[in-house]
């Protein structure tokens, strides 16, 4: 229930994250029973490397304190799309944080904004959209896939999102979207976006409004900007985004690697001294270490203004 | 609808700036943008006042932008560049010749259409090379402009382009970043300390949360930046969560309470006159704070958050944030610690001709973030 209002203390319902390190965290639904795999209903207990967590206990806790397993701690997280997109379960490839972003602003989306998603995919957008234009705004987001639609339905409403949301199984390119004049938004990641621009161009509105189409491969970004031209769309740019991560570290080097030499006689200091703690502390600094893998290409995003349409293209 | 006295955004291809109506220079005429208000946003052509006697042009909404590669297709065009020299004579117009072309007032296509006349070369170039040359003068000679609202996306990207270092290289992409990172919402409280970005992530706040909520804007000396949340000409409603907070009272009030209170957290203080919600320690649903060396203050204004709360931290330098990063984790009281930095960059797509466009911003500057403990 917790990712439409924030609050600051955990009730039963509640999708929470359960924050170990950085490589472990858990989005876990606060409620007495589970179902196994067989299907029987039993205590809810989540097993972390650090032992059991018994999670109807988590009723009452305080937001953004320690919470204690059987054999250490974590802390408890409020959650936000960012952390649901690191925990969500994938059903499809995500979208992640740093493509969402730009997204959403390129778009122009603030509280108040109407707009339509195909497809809808694991949801990882879909959280994004609905924080920027609750609770006033409207998202209408679509999938092919009758199964994607339904668990992502059942997640909306366990985050108390269902008033802002209507999720729909729909195949965008054939069908449209069944709206007409309604729309601020529209984005499209499909095979073939270029198949769904003309119902994008009837779900927005009479008065202008943004599409932004996300595709991994620059022939599709080519057809597609060919697509958006034809319709009449302005300002079409294509960028691409990706995220350097750095880490902070102190590093203190071993002797092998202190090179501490001069032609200079005068400033040559290494040998007369750096004696005992002095010498150590030469070889101290503090390192912004880029990861030494990161990812290279995640899709082109491609925006476009649809322009106010004049008394005489209306009807 | 095109506002007058208000600020309203320009967009000339492929130079944009925002202005309040008055007579303005695009390209080499004087245009009186006063002819556009009351009518709708959106584009217009520029037209000579054919009974006026100046020269001074006017606006007139329109909706059939022809471009100028449309108009000249029909030209032949050549397989490659081998018989082209540059030899400064290919173009048989003087500059002498085009301003006074310009003093009988040919539009802009017809000037164009004289230049390619005149031009040895232009029916050998091939037709991309043609098609780059008309795109330039189009540029040059525009006989539309695009009259817009402003918007958080047209403002970040205008400052950026115009001068990065006068919002300290805030990158439209990494503002994007930053909203998402200090989860923005409406309905939220949110506290900005903006050192440098001329109240630019105040004023796409305000934006984002349309009236819901609080943003406290604060400043240690002189007054809060505010350039770009004048720019954006919110409505009263829109301000409302906007409140202006001095640290150094916020300090006097806060520290009083303690006092009072022993070991109780400050309550409430007071600084605007229509006695704001209190902002006290442990309160914030998020943080950012822009500036060039955040080292000290950073971990000071974490206190205001809320536990489990976000914070954004900007700088266009990587080095104080190395040191504030090492500080948030010493006294453990932030998780999920990030330092980041984002590379973008936009492409040209054409048909038989998409790259990567030839220049990009080398850096957008630094974000470490992050979510409260206690």
């Amino acid at each position: 229930m917790s990712f439409a209002k924030t609050r600051t203390i955990v009730q039963e319902g509640d999708t929470v994250i359960i924050y170990v390190n950085p490589q472990a965290m858990y989005a876990l639904q606060v409620k007495p029973l589970t179902a196994t795999k067989k299907g029987d209903m039993v205590e809810n207990i989540f097993q972390t490397a650090y032992g059991a967590l018994k999670v109807q206990e988590l009723v009452g806790k305080k937001f953004g304190h320690k919470v204690q397993f059987s054999r250490g701690w974590g802390y408890l997280l409020h959650p936000t799309p960012e952390l649901w997109t690191l925990n969500l379960k994938h059903r499809t490839q995500i979208l992640y944080t740093r493509d969402i972003s730009l997204i959403v602003m390129q778009l122009d989306l603030k509280a108040g904004s109407i707009v339509v998603e195909s497809g809808t995919g694991s949801g990882s957008l879909s959280h994004a959209i609905l924080r920027a234009i609750a609770p006033t705004g409207h998202l209408y987001t679509f999938d092919f896939h009758q199964q994607r639609v339904e668990i992502v339905t059942q997640e909306f409403s366990d985050h108390g999102l269902e008033e802002f949301v209507t999720a729909k199984q729909r195949d965008a390119c054939k069908d449209g979207f069944d709206l007409e004049d309604a729309a601020d938004a529209v984005f499209l990641d499909l095979p073939n976006p270029w198949l769904a621009i003309p119902h994008a161009v009837k779900s927005l509105k009479k008065s202008g409004g943004r599409i932004c189409t996300f595709s991994p491969c620059i022939e599709q970004t080519q057809k597609t900007c060919e697509g958006l031209l034809a319709e009449g769309f302005k300002y079409i740019e294509t960028m691409e985004c990706l995220q350097r991560e750095y880490q902070v570290k102190n590093i203190t080097l071993p002797d092998v690697d202190d090179y501490n030499f001069s032609f200079s006689i005068s400033s040559n200091t290494s040998e007369t001294n750096g004696e005992g703690n002095q010498k150590k502390d030469d070889r101290k600094f503090r390192a912004v270490l880029p990861a030494l893998q990161m990812a290279g290409h995640t899709g082109y995003l491609t925006f476009a203004t649809w322009p106010r349409q004049s008394e005489k293209f209306q009807t | 609808m095109v506002w007058q006295f208000k600020i309203n955004f320009l967009q000339v291809n492929p130079s944009n700036f925002f202005s309040r109506l008055r007579t303005v220079k695009i390209g080499r005429d004087k245009v009186d943008l006063s002819t556009a208000v009351g009518k709708p946003h959106g584009t217009f052509k520029l037209v000579r006042d054919k009974d006026a006697e100046s020269n001074v042009l006017i606006l007139e909404p329109s909706d059939e932008v022809v471009e100028m590669k449309d108009k000249l297709k029909d030209l032949n065009s050549g397989e490659n560049n081998k018989e082209i020299w540059d030899d400064g004579t290919s173009q048989q117009l003087k500059k002498e010749d085009i301003e006074e072309l310009r003093g009988q007032g040919l539009t802009g296509s017809e000037i164009v259409s004289q230049l390619v006349e005149n031009s040895k070369t232009f029916q050998i170039k091939t037709e991309f090379s043609q098609e780059k040359y008309l795109n330039k003068k189009e540029e040059k000679y525009s006989e539309w402009v695009d009259i817009m609202k402003p918007n958080i996306r047209h403002l970040a990207k205008h400052f950026h382009s115009r001068d990065p270092m006068q919002i300290l290289n805030l990158r439209p992409d990494t503002l994007a970043m930053i909203m998402s990172l200090a989860n923005i919402k409406s309905g939220g409280k949110f506290g900005v300390f903006d050192g440098g970005c001329q109240g630019l992530v105040t004023a796409a706040i305000l934006d984002r949360i349309q009236g819901q909520g609080t943003v406290w804007n604060l400043f240690l000396r002189g007054s809060p930046q505010k350039r770009v949340i004048q720019a954006m000409n919110f409505t009263p409603e829109q301000l409302k969560p906007l409140k202006n907070c001095s640290l150094t009272k916020l300090k006097e009030a806060l520290i009083k309470e303690e006092n009072e209170d022993g070991e109780a957290p400050a309550k409430m203080i007071k600084l605007d006159e229509d006695a704001p919600p209190p902002l006290e320690f442990g309160s914030l649903d998020g943080l950012v704070i822009i500036c060039r060396r955040p080292t000290t203050i950073a971990i000071e204004l974490a206190r205001l958050l809320a536990p489990s709360g976000n914070f954004a931290i900007f700088s266009p330098y990587s080095e104080p944030l190395s040191e504030t990063y090492i500080q948030f984790r010493e006294c453990n009281m932030a998780v999920n610690l990030q330092l980041t930095e984002s590379w973008f960059r936009t492409h040209q797509v054409l048909p038989l001709r998409t790259h990567p466009e030839v220049t990009m911003s080398g850096s957008g500057g630094y974000i470490l973030s992050g979510i409260k403990v206690v």
